[in-house]
């Protein structure tokens, strides 16, 4: 099974329970971008996404943040590894995929 | 710096409360000047400044609560009336008020206020929730490094009230050195300087903020350059269309330094002091998030909120009993006598009291029929507001609003539309586009009865489930269809969505009673004028003999919708006050069939909005948009009861 490494990809192809480091916000629109650093989505910011339907539900820093899916695909992120004790409540896949450790 | 506080100032100081939504800004400004305005659990609820007045230290204090602002560089309509009321005013003291538990993400709208040239203190509220969540804030620490007054609050609480008092009063300790700022990087600054040093002209905010606020291509405050500086304008446009260009363009890295810096002052500010705890909010919070359990607590709220409590208790009961009790047996019979024995006159009489008069008709509907239903309706609004359980219907509901061409965020319009439209009407600026608010503001008119014509209609059709159904299947299909087909004449771009989602907070009694008082008295300083003037209209139009033309000319519309003709009464006052009209209709139910009841309910809750959302309507969103609304909820609405008429005759319920 092939190793994932230094995965980049969006907010939007993450699953529940995953953390990721945000590297970019590429809104096509300026007013985007302005608002979703407003709310603390800057790069360097760490997401942890908790539910992906019907909106993408994440949290970042101390912040739980809704966006439907054309904003979590502007969103992107560097995959980190999962949090070790999940809060209760997030669905778990049944074989979690290996994965390198990131800082 | 456009202004200095002069102590020897005989004028009142003047204060304005900066900050997110939902950080705590209107319970201060209610420690502040002992008013109440609402405050809630929910993003966005301040849309209009208020202001108050008061002594304290020796001096006066004029102070400002504005609508919430996440960044100088503004993108809502309620942000830009904050930033207006900023550079309009230039007021003595910005007071910015700050989530200790987001510290990193909300000191970047400090450092653009100092960088503004605004006297600013830090206010770091809501301690308490920090410390719940295994957080220690070293305020003296952070006024360190800010170089500015700031002070730890619990404000719900009341801690930290003294402080901000005595800090604004002059006192509290002098913070060392200069403010702290953004140092912006090499491709930045010069920029920055260039483009500041070719401003001439006055904004209330610093010449630097101003410059800064045009590279990140903030379009109101282009616009504003481009107006002031005329021969300067073809260089200052160069500049900023420098700044867009690159892989990381200025404008990209202006808002980036802001939170870079913000984040190494949260750092050394914030301490954890213990892993933080789940609470039993947060953990009922997050399974609120779930379709599968979101939906089944919303129709919960629906039955037992609005259908029981609002429909059965405030429509039936509390209605039954002002109206039949205190009106009809008792205040009506009683006015009657006395007005007859003081005026001759039978044209002034009729004015007063008797069928239409202003006593007896106006104000027994305002306080009998409309009130109980209203003030039901904000109890349970209330609720929903002050737990935080409405952004959590937002995203749930996101993707069903997104064929309207709406948003999760037009929820919160939307639902308090089943309260007052008008009031809805005025919310609707807490979202982003003009295209969004402009299909809000059609949907609102059209399709979402308010709480007086939804609590009549349920009971007029109380004890009718199959009614009831049928009226509720065809508001909707309307509702769906004229929202879906709009958002596809509507120009422009698809809403997105996001939003905060706060913590679920068990609803405060407190909370609750203030902010179901304050949007009663709202609503009746709204709603008594205008039943009373509808009186006077109606009297005017008898006593002209231009009211029974209207009547029988509605009276042909009625009879085309297969309704008796005195249903056209209703439409008239419907016309002039939408709940007026509804309220109408509870008084003829007891002659009209089943189908016929069905037939005016629907074309009453999609008939034309009342006076005053009318008015509103202009006033926010413009003469011509207003107009269109009106124009396609006029036929829409009377296509729909035709419709509905044919569809029960057809199944042979005419009658019924």
């Amino acid at each position: 099974m092939p190793m994932r490494g230094r995965v980049v990809t969006t907010l939007a192809a993450m699953r529940p329970g995953e953390t990721g480091e945000i590297v970019a916000v590429e809104s096509p629109d300026q007013a985007g971008c302005r608002r979703l650093f407003a709310l603390g989505l800057v790069p360097g910011a760490v997401v942890a996404l908790v539910q992906a339907f019907p909106s993408f539900v994440f949290t970042v820093g101390r912040t739980t943040v809704a966006v439907d899916a054309e904003t979590a695909r502007i969103i992107k992120v560097l995959l980190l590894s999962r949090p070790r004790s999940p809060r209760p409540g997030f669905r778990q896949t049944s074989s979690p995929r290996p994965r390198s450790r990131e800082t | 710096m456009p202004h200095v506080a002069g102590p020897a100032r005989p004028a009142a100081v003047r204060v304005a409360i900066v900050g997110c939504p939902n950080v705590g800004k209107s319970v201060l400004f209610g420690r502040l000047t002992g008013r109440y305005v609402s405050v809630s659990n929910y993003p966005g609820t301040t849309v209009e400044v208020a202001r108050g007045l008061r002594r304290w230290g020796g001096r006066t204090f004029e102070v400002a609560d504005t609508p919430g602002l996440y960044s100088l560089a503004c993108l809502t309509e309620e942000e830009r009336a904050a930033r207006r009321l900023l550079m309009d005013e230039v007021p003595d003291w910005v007071v910015h008020v700050v989530d200790a538990k987001n510290l990193d993400r909300m000191l970047p709208l400090t450092f653009s206020l100092v960088e503004a040239g605004f006297r600013v203190m830090v206010v770091v509220n809501m301690l308490d929730e920090a410390r719940a969540a295994g957080l220690e804030v070293d305020v003296d620490l952070l006024a360190d490094r800010l170089g500015l007054p700031v002070v730890g609050a619990s404000l719900v609480r009341g801690e930290g009230e003294a402080g901000v008092r005595e800090v604004l009063a002059g006192g509290g300790a002098r913070p060392p050195g200069p403010p702290l700022v953004p140092d912006y990087d090499r491709a930045t600054e010069p920029v920055a300087a260039a483009l500041e040093a070719l401003l001439r002209g006055w904004y209330g905010l610093s010449p630097r903020s101003v410059a800064l606020l045009c590279l990140q291509g903030d379009p109101e405050m282009i616009e504003l350059v481009r107006r002031e500086e005329g021969p300067r304008w073809p260089e200052i446009r160069r500049l900023i269309e420098e700044a867009g260009r690159g892989p990381r363009p200025v404008r990209y890295r202006i808002p980036l330094a802001a939170h870079a810096l913000a984040r190494s002052v949260a750092a050394a500010g914030v301490r954890r002091i213990a892993p933080p705890q789940p609470s039993a909010g947060q953990l009922l919070g997050d399974l609120l998030l779930r379709p599968l359990v979101g939906l089944p607590v919303l129709a919960l709220v629906v039955y037992f909120g609005l259908y029981r409590f609002v429909g059965g208790f405030g429509a039936g009961t509390l209605v039954e009993t002002l109206d039949r009790v205190l009106f009809l047996d008792l205040l009506n019979p009683w006015l009657d006598r006395t007005v007859d024995g003081l005026i001759r006159s039978e044209v002034w009489r009729d004015l007063l009291v008797h069928e239409y008069g202003i006593l007896t008709l106006g104000l027994r509907y305002a306080v009998a029929i409309v009130l109980p239903v209203v003030g039901t309706f904000f109890v349970v609004f209330a609720l929903l507001e002050d737990s935080g359980y409405l952004p959590r219907l937002a995203l749930l509901v996101d993707r069903l609003l997104k064929p309207l061409g709406l948003s999760g965020r037009a929820l919160i319009p939307l639902a308090l539309g089943l309260g007052c439209g008008t009031m809805a009407t005025l919310v609707t600026r807490t979202l982003e586009t003009r295209r969004e608010r402009v299909l809000a503001t059609f949907l609102l008119a059209l399709g979402i009865p308010c709480s007086a014509q939804l609590g009549v209609v349920m009971g007029v059709l109380a004890g009718r489930p199959l009614a009831l159904a049928a009226w509720g299947a065809a508001v909707t299909v309307v509702f769906t269809a004229a929202g879906t087909l709009a958002a596809r004449i509507v120009p422009g771009r698809a809403a997105p969505f996001f939003l905060e989602v706060p913590p679920l907070r068990p609803p405060r009694p407190v909370n609750i009673w203030r902010k179901t008082t304050a949007r009663m008295v709202w609503y009746f300083r709204e709603v008594l004028p205008v039943f009373l003037a509808a009186s006077i209209a109606i009297w005017l139009g008898r006593l002209t003999g231009l009211f029974p033309v209207i009547l029988s000319g509605l009276g042909r519309v009625c009879s085309w919708l297969g309704l008796p003709a005195e249903v056209s009464v209703v439409f008239l006052f419907g016309f002039l006050r939408r709940d007026y009209g509804a309220a109408g209709l509870y008084d003829l139910a007891p002659g009209l069939s089943t189908s016929a009841l069905i037939v005016a309910s629907v074309t009453l809750t999609l008939f034309v909005p009342c006076l005053a959302q009318t008015v509103l309507m202009v006033r926010e969103r413009g003469l011509p948009a207003a107009v269109a609304i009106l124009t396609a909820v006029f036929p829409t609405a009377l296509a729909a009861g035709w419709f509905v008429s044919r569809v029960l005759a057809m199944a042979g319920a005419a009658g019924w």
